[in-house]
C-alpha cells in the first residue's frame, strides 16, 4: 500500500536534514516507490543546488557584507557624535597613563616642556623690542612707530615673522609703518583650535564611498577564465607594448584588438538575448581565445627581445 | 798680490759655475706622428678540427661535427641561409659583420663528435670570459650544416632561409622566414613578416602577427603530427597538405585552403574577421560544423543539413558532405564561408 505524498516543505525539509531520522526513514522509503516524490525531491535539489551555487560566491569572497559594513559605519558615526573632543582626548590620554612606562614618559616629557617654555620665555624677555635691532639709522619719521601695544601684537614688517620688505622699498616709504594687524602664530594655533573644535563631521567623505564596490558578473560556464586571463594579460601587454611595437605594429596591433573586441562584443550580446545560443557561444569563446593569443603573442615577443639582449 | 788674488778668485768663480752647470741636454727630437690604425686582429690558431680564413671585411669558419648536430645560433640583423650538405661538418661565413664562435654543448660518446653546437659572434679562448653579446650579425650569414642537423635560430630583424636539414626551429621578431626540404618538423615564428613552407614533412607550427602565412606540399613525417597556423591580420594560403589534423587561426586575414580532407582527418578553420574560403574535391567527405554569427556560408557542394539555426549573431549548420569520414570545423564571428569544388 502506497503512502500519502509528503508536501514540499517536508522534502524540502528532508532534504535540508531538518526532520528526525524516523521521518527521514519514512520518506527515503516512499521516494523510493513515488515517482511524484521522486520528481518533486530532484527539483527541490536543483533549486538547492542553484541557489548554493549562487551563495557559494558570496562564501569564497570573504568580503563583509553590505548590512555588516552599514552597521559597522553607523556605529562608528553615532560614537563620534556622542563624543566631544575633550572626551576623545580625556579617552586617548587615560589609555597612556594605564601604561606606567607610558606614564614615566610623559611626566618626563611634561617636565622637559615646563623646562623649554620657562627657558624660551626668559629668552624672549631678553631680546630687545624688533624695532630695535634695525641697523638701519632711524628717522625721526621711523621713529614715531609705535608698536609698544602688546595686546595689538601689531608688528613691523621687519620682524621675523612679517613680510620681508626690500630696502628700497623702505626708503621710499621711510614713514610710519601701517598699523595692519597681522597674527602671531599663537593666535593662528588658537585659530586652527577653534576650527576644529567646530570641526563638522558630515564634511568628511563618508566611509561607504570610499569602500571598494563588489561587483558581480554574470558569466558563462568557463567564460570568467577566459576574461581574468585576458585582464592580466592586458596589464602585463599594456606595460610593455610601447617598447615591443613599433609604431606601424602598435597601429595593426590596435587595430586586431578593436576587429576582436567587437566580435565579443557582440556575440556576448547575443548569448545575454538567447542564452541557449550554442553557436554564438563557441563564437564568442573562439573569439575570447582570438584575444588571448593576439595578447600573448606582445608578450613572447617581448621575452624574445629580453632573450636576446 | 791683489792682483794675483783677484786673478785666483775669478778663475775660482768661474771653475764652480762651470761645475755647478750641466752640459745642456740635446734637443729632443719629435715625436713621429703616426696614424692610429686599428689593433691588427691576433690569429688564434684553432684547435686541429677548426680550420680558419678570415680578413677584415669577411670571416669564416668550419667546424667538424656529428651528422645529426644540433646547431643553434642567435642573430641580430643580416640575411641568414642556411643549407644541408652531404658533409659532416659547419661551415659559417660572415660577410661585412661580427666575428665567429663554436661553443661545443655537447659531444657523442661514441665518436667524439659535437652533436650539440652553439654558433656565436664573438670568438672565445679558454682565457677569455664570454662576452655579453653572442649573436651573430653582418650582410650576409651563410651556414652549411649536415642534412640532418636540427637547426635553433633566434633572431631580432633577420631574413631566414633554411633549406634541406632535418629540424628547424626560427624564432624571430621581424624578418621573412622561408624553409623548404625540412624533413621533421618546422616551428616558424615572426611577430612582422611573412613564413613560407615548401616540400617539408612533420609537425608544423607556424606563427605570424603580421605576415603571411604560406604552406605548399607539406606531409606528416609521423602519425599524429599536426598542422597549426595562426596569424593576427595576414592571409594563410595552404595547399597540398596532407596532414589528417589541421589548425588554422587568423584574426581578420583570410584563410584559403586547397587540398582533400583525408578520412579521419580533423580541420579547423577560424578567423573573427576574416574570410575562410575552402577549395576540396566535389566528392569530399566531411561532417561538418559551421558557426558563423554574423558571417554567411556559401557551398557549391551540397551539404546535408543535420541542424540549422539562421538566428543572426548564431547562425550555425551542422551537416555532412558525402559519408562524413573527416571532420571539418568553421568558426568566424562576421567573416563569410566559402567551400568551392576544386576542379
Amino acid at each position: 500500500m502506497m503512502e500519502k505524498c509528503y508536501d514540499i516543505g517536508t522534502i524540502q525539509a528532508f532534504l535540508d536534514g531538518e526532520i528526525s531520522p524516523d521521518l527521514s526513514q519514512k520518506v527515503t522509503r516512499h521516494i523510493a516507490l513515488c515517482n511524484d516524490c521522486a520528481a518533486a525531491l530532484a527539483e527541490a535539489e536543483d533549486e538547492t543546488a542553484i541557489v548554493f551555487s549562487t551563495l557559494e560566491r558570496e562564501y569564497d569572497t570573504l568580503v563583509p557584507t553590505h548590512r555588516l559594513w552599514t552597521k559597522i559605519n553607523d556605529s562608528i558615526a553615532v560614537e563620534k557624535k556622542q563624543s566631544s573632543v575633550w572626551q576623545r582626548l580625556l579617552a586617548s590620554v587615560s589609555i597612556l597613563v594605564s601604561n606606567p612606562s607610558m606614564a614615566v614618559a610623559a611626566g618626563v616629557l611634561i617636565v622637559f616642556g615646563m623646562f623649554a617654555v620657562t627657558f624660551s620665555l626668559q629668552d624672549d624677555a631678553n631680546i630687545p623690542d624688533v624695532a630695535e635691532v634695525k641697523t638701519q639709522p632711524l628717522s625721526s619719521d621711523f621713529l614715531t612707530y609705535d608698536p609698544i601695544d602688546s595686546s595689538d601684537k601689531i608688528m613691523p614688517p621687519n620682524s621675523p615673522i612679517a613680510t620681508p620688505v626690500s630696502a628700497q622699498e623702505e626708503n621710499q616709504n621711510p614713514k610710519v609703518y601701517p598699523a595692519i594687524k597681522r597674527e602671531t602664530p599663537r593666535q593662528n594655533d588658537l585659530k586652527k583650535l577653534v576650527v576644529n573644535a567646530n570641526y563638522i563631521e558630515d564634511k568628511q567623505p563618508k566611509i561607504e564611498d570610499q569602500r571598494p564596490k563588489t561587483v558581480y558578473a554574470e558569466y558563462l560556464p568557463g567564460e570568467e577564465s577566459y576574461v581574468k586571463t585576458i585582464a592580466n594579460l592586458t596589464q602585463t601587454v599594456n606595460r610593455q607594448k610601447d617598447e615591443v611595437l613599433r609604431p606601424s605594429a602598435q597601429v595593426s596591433f590596435e587595430r586586431d584588438l578593436a576587429v576582436v573586441n567587437d566580435a565579443i562584443t557582440k556575440m556576448k550580446r547575443e548569448v545575454q538575448k538567447n542564452p541557449r545560443n550554442e553557436s554564438a557561444k563557441q563564437v564568442l569563446y573562439s573569439s575570447y581565445q582570438n584575444k588571448i593569443d593576439l595578447l600573448n603573442s606582445v608578450a613572447e615577443k617581448n621575452e624574445l627581445m629580453a632573450s636576446l639582449k | 798680490m791683489k792682483f794675483t788674488i783677484f786673478i785666483f778668485c775669478l778663475i775660482a768663480f768661474q771653475a764652480t759655475v762651470s761645475l755647478s752647470q750641466n752640459t745642456p741636454p740635446p734637443p729632443r727630437p719629435p715625436k713621429p706622428k703616426i696614424a692610429e690604425k686599428p689593433m691588427p686582429r691576433v690569429k688564434v690558431f684553432p684547435p686541429r678540427e677548426l680550420m680558419q680564413q678570415e680578413n677584415a671585411a669577411h670571416t669564416e669558419k668550419l667546424i667538424a661535427v656529428d651528422g645529426k648536430v644540433n646547431v643553434q645560433l642567435c642573430v641580430l640583423e643580416g640575411n641568414l641561409k642556411i643549407n644541408g650538405w652531404d658533409r659532416n661538418e659547419v661551415r659559417i661565413f660572415v660577410k661585412d659583420g661580427s666575428r665567429i664562435g663554436f661553443n661545443v654543448i655537447e659531444k657523442s660518446k661514441k665518436t667524439g663528435s659535437p652533436v650539440w653546437i652553439e654558433i656565436s659572434g664573438v670568438e672565445t679562448t679558454k682565457n677569455q670570459p664570454k662576452q655579453s653579446s653572442e649573436c651573430l650579425h653582418g650582410d650576409e650569414i651563410e651556414i652549411d650544416v649536415p642534412r640532418s642537423a636540427s637547426i635553433n635560430v633566434k633572431g631580432q630583424e633577420t631574413k631566414t632561409v633554411i633549406d634541406s636539414v632535418r629540424k628547424a626551429v626560427v624564432k624571430i621578431s621581424g624578418g621573412d622566414i622561408s624553409l623548404r626540404n625540412i624533413a621533421e618538423g618546422i616551428v616558424a615564428v615572426t611577430y612582422e613578416g611573412d613564413v613560407t613552407v615548401e616540400n617539408s614533412s612533420g609537425a608544423f607550427n607556424l606563427e605570424s602577427a603580421t605576415g603571411n602565412i604560406l604552406a605548399f606540399e607539406v606531409s606528416p613525417s609521423e602519425i599524429g603530427d599536426i598542422f597549426k597556423a595562426k596569424t593576427t591580420n595576414g592571409a594563410i594560403a595552404l595547399q597540398g597538405l596532407e596532414h589528417r589534423q589541421i589548425e588554422v587561426n587568423s584574426i581578420s586575414g583570410a584563410i584559403s585552403f586547397n587540398g582533400d580532407f583525408l578520412s579521419g582527418g580533423s580541420y579547423n578553420f577560424g578567423t573573427s574577421n576574416g574570410v575562410i574560403n575552402l577549395t576540396i574535391p566535389a566528392d569530399s567527405s566531411c561532417k561538418i560544423t559551421a558557426s558563423y554569427g554574423f558571417g554567411g556560408l556559401k557551398s557549391e557542394i551540397p551539404i546535408n543539413k543535420i541542424i540549422e539555426n539562421k538566428s543572426p549573431g548564431g547562425q550555425n549548420i551542422i551537416g555532412t558532405m558525402g559519408t562524413g569520414d573527416a571532420t571539418l570545423n568553421l568558426t568566424t564571428a562576421s567573416g563569410a564561408i566559402r567551400i568551392k569544388s576544386k576542379k
